[in-house]
């Protein structure tokens, strides 16, 4: 997932302070004019941002109010408690939320990861340069850091590691937040990092550390890495609602996708993600946003969540995928 | 002559408190006041929980948890008293490291974990070093009080006797602050507690902590709860094992 992590001890705290309660309401379905959007502000929001900025969202009579969290293992519990109407979210936590009875579903497509034409993403697997380490059947019995353990990226890692030859379960996975992995990697801490943008660009051409993968483009290119996601009562009673924050998405997604690789999108970045322009200019190319929800990328990623353990062997995939289905 | 049946009412009391609120918690899931999804049924939680505590799955990150935590706790404790004796016994020594300490003490421990990340990597040493940090703070301003306000008749008798520094500190002073040196490392032992389990939960390998965090983020939420609760046993736990240790140790001292 291409995440900045912020201080994990706050997440807790929202998490906790989120649980409220939800009365039975019997009003009739109200269309909301407001809305409250969870997100992080990565380049993957890009076309809601797009959306807000250009006036889309106003077109249609609705208010975008988005607020930052550290992602879907946060929003999820305060979209279903009731602090946000839409969550921004990685595919894996929505598939696990439902898995474990939580009633959200996914409402809009947000971001994917390339096919590799325009080279290794934003995301990847750095190492120290010259121990030999060239790809995932290297690192049996040394330490590969992800920024949370049983997430997208651990689960794209050991897949990543397996399609090498690898053992997973060889490899020791430590919990490093992004921002502290590359000084976990120089200072030996960790043999190999699974980094992501901005950082992996920060250290492009430094000759100590060295690029051998994108566990995202080798095991499933075009990944459908997250997601928009309400719940099933909020949809239910919203039905004109979710109909119009899609059609100025959509609007959002076709803004983004005619600009690029232009400083116009990069001041847009920028201003939400704080990363500055010139920094922005070298990462890698964004990704043109997908149109629409790819199931069947959600479908093979259960597949390899069933086979890593984060979904039980005996889960209905078919079921929770209809259950999370536009 | 009403002790055992005082004792019994007061016990009862709190109990009949505890079961009430239990009750009314299942209650109100049940009736959907409160977000199923997030408040399991209390029965179900205690089903979840005699399920793990069945199977070997607690242990160690309970045995982690335990182990760090001791490690770094007795540790402070020692150096805590060496120091505070020191410090109260000798001026000098007092003046010298006083104003440095008094600057590391307000720090809110929670806030070193990134620099002790960024400096001790993420194992078993920076935890330890984190419940030190945490636990040496009260024990030491705690021994400290306590030798300079000894008693001065107590000192008197020492000198008396002919007892050395080292005699004086050790056979007289140290046994004369003990209350309030165990005092603090009461203090200290919750702290400690708070200490390991953060510092677990933000680096989520081993222990109760990670394991927290991990049902937290899966959405297993019953789980999550029945971790919250052996956390909460282990507090328990370890305050009634105190409290049993300082019974022995001051058996002369009245408690309010």
């Amino acid at each position: 997932m291409k995440a900045l992590r912020v201080a994990r001890v706050l997440a807790m705290a929202t998490v906790l302070a989120m649980l409220g309660t939800v009365l039975p309401s019997s009003a009739p379905a109200q269309e909301k004019a407001s809305l409250k959007v969870s997100i992080i502000p990565i380049v993957d929001v890009a076309p809601l941002f797009a959306a807000v900025k250009e006036g889309y969202f106003k077109e249609q009579g609705l208010e975008v109010d988005t607020a930052p969290t550290t992602g879907g293992a946060v929003g999820l519990p305060g979209l279903v408690a009731g602090a946000y109407d839409i969550v921004f979210t990685n595919v894996v936590s929505t598939v696990q939320a439902r898995a474990q009875g939580l009633p959200v579903r996914i409402i809009a497509p947000a971001s994917a990861v390339g096919d590799g034409s325009q080279g290794p993403g934003g995301a990847g697997i750095l190492v120290r340069s010259g121990e030999g380490l060239k790809s995932g059947a290297d690192l049996a019995g040394k330490s590969l850091a992800v920024n949370t353990q049983k997430n997208i990226i651990w689960l794209y890692a050991r897949a990543w590691i397996q399609k090498a030859g690898g053992d997973p379960s060889k490899v020791t996975f430590r919990e490093v937040p992004f921002p502290q992995m590359i000084d976990a990697l120089r200072g030996k801490r960790v043999d190999a990092v699974f980094a992501v943008d901005p950082f992996l660009t920060i250290v492009k051409g430094d000759p100590g550390l060295e690029f051998i993968g994108s566990p995202y483009l080798l095991v499933q290119p075009k990944l459908a890495v997250a997601q928009y996601v309400a719940t099933d009562e909020f949809i239910k009673k919203h039905p004109e609602t979710i109909r119009r924050f899609n059609a100025a998405l959509q609007k959002g997604i076709e803004w983004v996708s005619r600009r690029l690789n232009t400083g116009e999108l990069r001041e847009l970045l920028s201003g939400y993600t704080r990363i500055k322009p010139p920094l922005l200019e070298k990462m890698s190319p964004v990704v043109d946003p997908p149109r629409t929800v790819d199931l069947d990328s959600i479908r093979k990623t259960m597949a390899l969540m069933k086979e890593h353990g984060l979904l039980a062997s005996s889960a209905n995939t078919e079921a929770l995928l209809a259950a999370i289905a536009p | 002559m009403n002790g055992a049946r005082e004792q019994f009412r007061s016990t009862a009391l709190g109990l009949v408190f505890i079961a009430s609120w239990i009750a009314t918690l299942e209650i109100a899931v049940r009736q959907q006041w409160v977000n199923r999804a997030f408040s399991p049924f209390p029965s179900q939680i205690a089903g979840q929980l005699s399920e793990m505590l069945g199977s070997a799955h607690v242990l160690e990150p309970l045995a982690s948890t335990v182990g760090l935590l001791g490690a770094g706790y007795l540790s402070a404790c020692l150096v805590g008293v060496l120091l505070g004796l020191l410090m109260g016994y000798n001026r000098n020594a007092y003046h010298l490291l006083e104003p440095s300490l008094e600057m590391l003490r307000p720090i809110p421990k929670p806030a070193l974990l990134p620099p002790l990340i960024l400096l001790l990597g993420l194992g078993a040493p920076m935890k330890i070093v984190i419940v030190f940090l945490g636990a040496v703070f009260p024990v030491l301003i705690n021994t400290i009080q306590g030798v300079r306000f000894a008693d001065p008749v107590l000192l008197d008798v020492a000198r008396t006797f002919r007892r050395g520094v080292l005699g004086t500190v050790f056979r007289v002073i140290l046994p004369a602050c003990l209350p309030l040196i165990l005092a603090g490392m009461r203090v200290s032992l919750g702290l400690g507690l708070v200490l390991v389990v953060l510092a677990e939960m933000l680096t989520g390998a081993h222990g109760l902590g990670a394991q927290l965090v991990d049902a937290q983020r899966a959405f297993r939420v019953q789980e999550m709860y029945a971790w919250t609760v052996i956390l909460a046993g282990l507090g328990l736990a370890l305050a009634l094992i105190f409290d049993w240790v300082e019974a022995r140790l001051i058996f002369w001292s009245s408690r309010r």
